[in-house]
Parts: structure tokens; sequence; C-alpha cells
């Protein structure tokens, strides 16, 4: 820029008629020069300091008047849930630990096992032979096992 | 929010008594497991897969049919005090969802069969509960069970 | 109306702004915190009142400025006072300004301490916010050939003082 430019925008700026663009070339024409304009380069260097001035922590009265009464009810009933989620965690685990304990196999072998289990269903099935044939004699009493029965 | 916790709280309050009685002829067997008095058996669901995968010839086809349906089998037996445990079991058992099919009491012996619906023509779970003075059987047996099946077993068995 | 979001979104986020803004009034920390917090609260206390406000972001600096000046008036020694030296945070200038050294930045305080309140608002309204002559006016309550007529005289003082001493 022109040194006679420069002037005139400088004089266009002490009498407030320049335009935000005209202040911004300004400021940029004049952190080229040297030893020219001091007292104008300081200044511009003061008020983009100025801008960064620490501003204290203001409280924010909407957010005191309601938010916290809301903010406590959330809060409780978020403790609410989060207590049944965690009673209903510790139940499940509970539980399915209670199904890990007796889940422990008696026998290792299939074989074995199968044997076993047999033996075990024979005694099941010789149950129910017996409660059929006392059903036949009394059938109302066997309403329920008949029910099952018929459906075959 | 509200709602949303009460469906909460709600679901857990109907959930509860559900997750106890699932737990609690699981319970009952897994308090008197390390019971030196009780016989315990218990075969898992892993174990019933293995036998599924067995090819032998010493099982019976049809008895290897009702093996291959079944996911798990409990067995706690005791050879005193069966009218005791019996009672126990009873009121255990009486919400659990569980109906009952047979009943017998002869002697100074209750049997009970229970059974549990899968909604069609199986049982997706059946209970043998036996108690005299000197004897108490509890089974538990569950899979996808017939009683067909299962009645026609020991004959088959004993053939 | 959602009091609540238009105070959080248009209304608090100026915080900053009105605080410096009277600060360039009060000259004092103190005082300027003091002015913004209870504007805040007026605000707050008035929202019924905000549909009737046709600039909300003018209407809070008029306000500033006039509980400012209502400030300075009560302590009427503190006109001409110096400042205590803003706590400035370094490195904050601008790319293309010259960071300008504690001393200057004293010295230049000084200058503006001489300056009349109405001078050192718009002054600071321009030079340090950036605000167009129209917002000015509006968030002032003075004219467009006011606010001008303040900055010239302000701009002009400043240089003068600023000449003799660097």
């Amino acid at each position: 820029m022109e040194n006679k430019d420069l002037d005139i925008l400088v004089q266009k700026y002490v009498e407030a008629q320049t335009t935000t663009e005209e202040e911004l070339v300004l400021k940029s024409a004049l952190a080229e020069r040297k030893d020219e304009y001091d007292d104008l380069q300081a200044l511009f260097g003061y008020f983009s300091q100025q801008k960064s001035i620490k501003t204290p922590q203001f409280v924010n009265p909407a957010f005191q008047e309601s938010t916290p009464v809301k903010r406590k009810v959330i809060s409780m009933q978020w403790v609410a849930a989060a207590a049944a989620i965690a009673i209903m965690v510790v139940a499940f685990f509970y539980f399915n630990q209670s199904n890990a304990v007796t889940s422990a196999d008696t026998f290792t072998d299939p074989q074995l096992a199968a044997e076993n289990a047999l033996k075990a269903l024979e005694i099941l099935s010789s149950e129910i032979n017996r409660g059929q044939s006392i059903a036949a004699d009394q059938l109302k009493e066997f309403e329920n096992l008949n029910k099952y029965l018929n459906i075959f | 929010m509200k709602n949303f916790v009460l469906n909460l709280i709600f679901m857990f309050a109907v959930l509860s008594p559900a997750i106890s009685q699932t737990g609690s002829l699981d319970t009952y067997f897994s308090k008197y497991q390390d019971d030196e008095t009780f016989t315990v058996v218990n075969i898992s669901s892993s174990m019933f897969a293995a036998i599924a995968g067995l090819e032998s010839d010493s099982i019976d086809p049809e008895a290897k049919a009702i093996l291959d349906n079944i996911t798990g089998m409990k067995i706690l037996t005791k050879q005193s005090n069966g009218e005791t445990y019996f009672n126990e079991v009873l009121n255990l058992i009486k919400s659990k969802g569980l109906e009952e099919m047979m009943s017998i009491k002869e002697k100074g012996a209750n049997m009970r069969i229970y059974g549990k619906s899968d909604g069609s023509k199986y049982l997706k779970e059946v209970v043998l509960l036996r108690g005299d003075k000197d004897n108490f059987v509890l089974m538990q047996v569950q899979g996808k069970l017939s009683i067909e099946q299962l009645s026609q077993l020991s004959r088959t068995l004993n053939n | 109306m959602n009091y609540h979001q238009v105070f959080n979104d248009e209304v608090f986020p100026l915080s900053d702004k009105l605080y410096r803004f009277s600060l360039s009034i009060v000259r004092k920390n103190d005082i300027a915190e003091d002015v913004v917090q209870e504007i805040l609260i007026k605000v707050w206390e008035k929202r019924e009142d905000w549909k009737n406000w046709r600039n909300m972001d003018a209407m809070l600096f008029t306000m500033t400025k006039n509980l400012s000046l209502d400030k300075l008036k009560n302590k009427n020694n503190q006109l001409y006072t110096i400042p205590e030296g803003y706590d400035t945070e370094s490195d904050s200038a601008g790319p293309v300004q010259r960071v300008i050294s504690r001393d200057v930045e004293r010295i230049i305080d000084k200058a503006i301490a001489t300056l009349n309140e109405v001078q050192r608002m718009v002054i600071h309204l321009r030079d340090v916010e950036g605000y167009t002559y129209q917002e000015i006016a509006d968030k002032t309550d003075l004219t467009m050939a006011q606010v001008k007529v303040n900055l010239h005289r302000g701009r002009l003082e400043l240089r003068k003082k600023l000449q003799n001493q660097l």
C-alpha cells in the first residue's frame, strides 16, 4: 500500500468513517510497517488482546432455578433404574450360579451316564405305568394325566 | 422417564418370582448336593449331547430315542425321612408352573408326577416325587418328552 | 416460548462479551462481574417480557451499559481510576497484530482510562468486539452519529496520548 493511501486510511479510521473491511486492510497494512504508526499498531495489538481477557464463571440463573430440581428427580429415577437393573443382574448370576453348581456332572463317561439315565427313566416309566393302571380304574382322579394321554 | 422406571420395576417384580421359580427346584438340588446322606445324580445337557453321539449297540433304539430328546436330568435320593422331604418339595413345587399329572397315595407312600407342557403334545419337564418313611426320590427330567414313550420304556427294557 | 432454551442459547453465552463491555465502562474486574451477574438474573426474572423485546442482544448490552454507568456513578472516584491490569492470556494476539508488551499494555490502559465512558464503550464495541456502527448504536442507545463522534474523539485522544508516551 502506498504511503499516501495508508495515511488516508488512518485518517478515515480516526474519523470513524472506515468500514469493517477497511479496518482489516488497515491492520494488515500496518503490520507490515516498521517504526510507523507505532501508536496504532500498539492499540490494535491491545484491542486484540482484550478479547481474550479472562472472564469469570457466571452462575446461570435459568439453570439454578429449575434444572437442579429436575436433575434431582432424574437422578433418583436413574438410581432406581440402576438398582433394579443391578438386582436383576445379581439375580440372574445368582440363579445361573446355582445352576452351574448343580450342573457338575455326576458322570464323565457318556456310556455310563446313559445307562444310569435309563435306569432312572425306567423307574419313572414304571411309576407312570403304575399310575396308568390305577387311572384306568379311577378315571376322575387322574384327569390331568388323561388329558395328556388322550392326545396321543 | 418415570414410566420407564416404573415399567422396569414392574417388569422386575413380575420377573423375579419367575426367576426364583425356575431356580427353586435347582436350588433345592444344590441345597442337598453336598449332604452326604443324599445321593445326587446330575446329568447335564452337554452329557446328553455326548450320549446322543454314542453309537452303541448296548442301548435299545427306543430307549436311545428318548435319551436323545433329553437335555438334563437330576436325581436326589435319600434312604430316610422320605415324608419330610416329600412335603418340603411339595410346597416348593406348587407355584412352579408344573401341572400335577399323577398322584398316588398308598400305605404311607406318596408318589407324584408333575409335567410342564411345551405348548404342544410334548412335555418339556417331568418331575417325579416319591416319599415314604424310608425313602425319598426326587427326579427332574428336562427335554422333549412324551408320556407315551416313557410308559413304553419299562416294557421295552423288560422284554 | 421455551425460556430455558432461549436463555441458555441466546443470553448466557453472551456473558463473556457483556463482561468485557461492562469492564470497558467500569474498569474494575469485580464490578464488571457483579454487573453481568446481576444482568443475567434480571433478564431471567423478566422472561415474561422477552416477547416485547425487539432485539434481545441489543437489550442485553443496553441493560449492561446502564447498570455499569450506575455503578460508576455510585463510585464517582472510580471514574478515572487506573485499571487494575487485566488478566490476559499470553500468545492471544491475533495473527496480524503485534504482540504488545506488558508495559505498553499498561500505558494504553491508562490512556483509555482518561477517556469518558461513552468513548470507552464505543471503542470497545468497535475495536475489540468488531460490531458495526449500527449494532453499536442499538446496543448503546445512541444515534449512529453519536457513535461515530465518540469513536472519533476517543481515537483522536488515544493517539495523542500514546504518541507522547511510546
